[in-house]
């Protein structure tokens, strides 16, 4: 009885994981993280789908304004020197994301993928926020956004 | 105190430290508290004493009394039952002592938020040092938050900001809206 137990054990080796030394190879079923591509993402054109199924809001819509100089070719006669401009930001939280990837299946412009990383761990909170702004081409304001699931990050 | 000191004091002071880290620094024990978890994190931290993550080969040991504790490990979304024995746990820690939050719920209150049960993350009871995100965070997740709070390894995950120039708002995409 031992001694097949020891024999198992010599011919199966050693199984134990390598990984702070060696990058460990993870299965392909292994989800890990959305990434965001911001290129890709029609937030600035008023999808939200990817908010609307998130479930523990760790995806979220807020509404950021910046006052800046209106450009000099748009003045014209009279001058506005001070314009207040709002973007949509979308912002993903890993901190709150339970990585269920319902977000990838809502997305239409693929822009949100799942990746298979798993060094996740971070020292804040705040480098667990990936947020991207929407600015208008032509510096306009964005239409006024409404803000989902709170807006908690505005 | 530091202010107090010159500059060659300070930098002794920093390589003694840095020594005393890299001599020290491979040792750890762990005290884990559920403060109101699903167990999903603990089958996960269960499973770093298993043959195929073994973190004792890192020298990382769990034991069961904060007083031999160097680390605090914390699942679960903070129900307000458990603040006052965390808070107890915590005390009971000897100095030097890391905070690590594990699963989305200690770390921001993950899908269950906050409510009349819950606070909503561990951030506003302890001082976390590592967070460690995940529903619930792989063993291999689990083994970088521990080594990231040892210092042995580097954080991946970092704030970022995009600033993306959008086209014209087209109508809205979504039919609900």
């Amino acid at each position: 009885m031992i001694l097949s137990w020891l024999r198992r054990g010599l011919r199966t080796g050693v199984l134990t994981t390598r990984y702070p030394a060696a990058r460990e190879e993870m299965p392909r079923e292994f989800r890990g993280r959305p990434a965001l591509d911001a290129e890709r993402c029609l937030a600035g054109q008023g999808c939200d789908r990817c908010v609307q199924a998130c479930l523990p809001a760790a995806l979220s819509l807020a509404t950021v304004t910046s006052r800046g100089v209106q450009p000099l070719w748009e003045r014209g006669n009279m001058p506005r020197p001070l314009t207040t401009i709002s973007a949509p930001q979308l912002t993903l939280d890993y901190g709150r994301c339970i990585m269920c990837g319902l977000c990838v299946t809502a997305c239409p412009a693929d822009a949100l993928r799942m990746v298979g990383d798993y060094e996740l761990a971070s020292t804040t909170s705040n480098d667990l926020r990936v947020s991207a702004v929407f600015i208008q081409e032509d510096g306009a304001s964005g239409r006024d956004y409404e803000e989902k699931n709170n807006g908690r990050y505005a | 105190m530091a202010d107090t000191l010159d500059k060659a004091t300070r930098e002794a002071a920093e390589q003694l430290q840095a020594r005393v880290q890299r001599l020290l620094g491979h040792s750890l024990h762990i005290r884990h508290v559920d403060a109101g978890s699903c167990n999903a994190c603990e089958a996960e931290i269960k499973m770093l004493l298993n043959p195929y993550y073994d973190i004792q080969r890192l020298g990382i040991f769990f034991t069961v009394t904060p007083r031999h504790a160097d680390m605090l490990l914390v699942t679960g979304c903070m129900t307000r039952a458990m603040v006052d024995p965390l808070r107890q746990t915590y005390e009971a820690m000897p100095d030097p002592r890391l905070v690590v939050a594990v699963g989305a719920c200690a770390c921001t209150g993950g899908i269950f938020g906050q409510s009349a049960y819950t606070l909503g993350g561990i951030g506003d009871i302890l001082p976390v040092d590592v967070y460690i995100p995940g529903c619930p965070p792989s063993p291999l997740t689990l083994i970088h938050g521990l080594l990231l709070a040892l210092g042995r390894a580097e954080q991946r995950m970092h704030h970022d900001t995009r600033q993306v120039k959008s086209s014209r708002a087209l109508p809205m995409l979504t039919p609900g809206a």
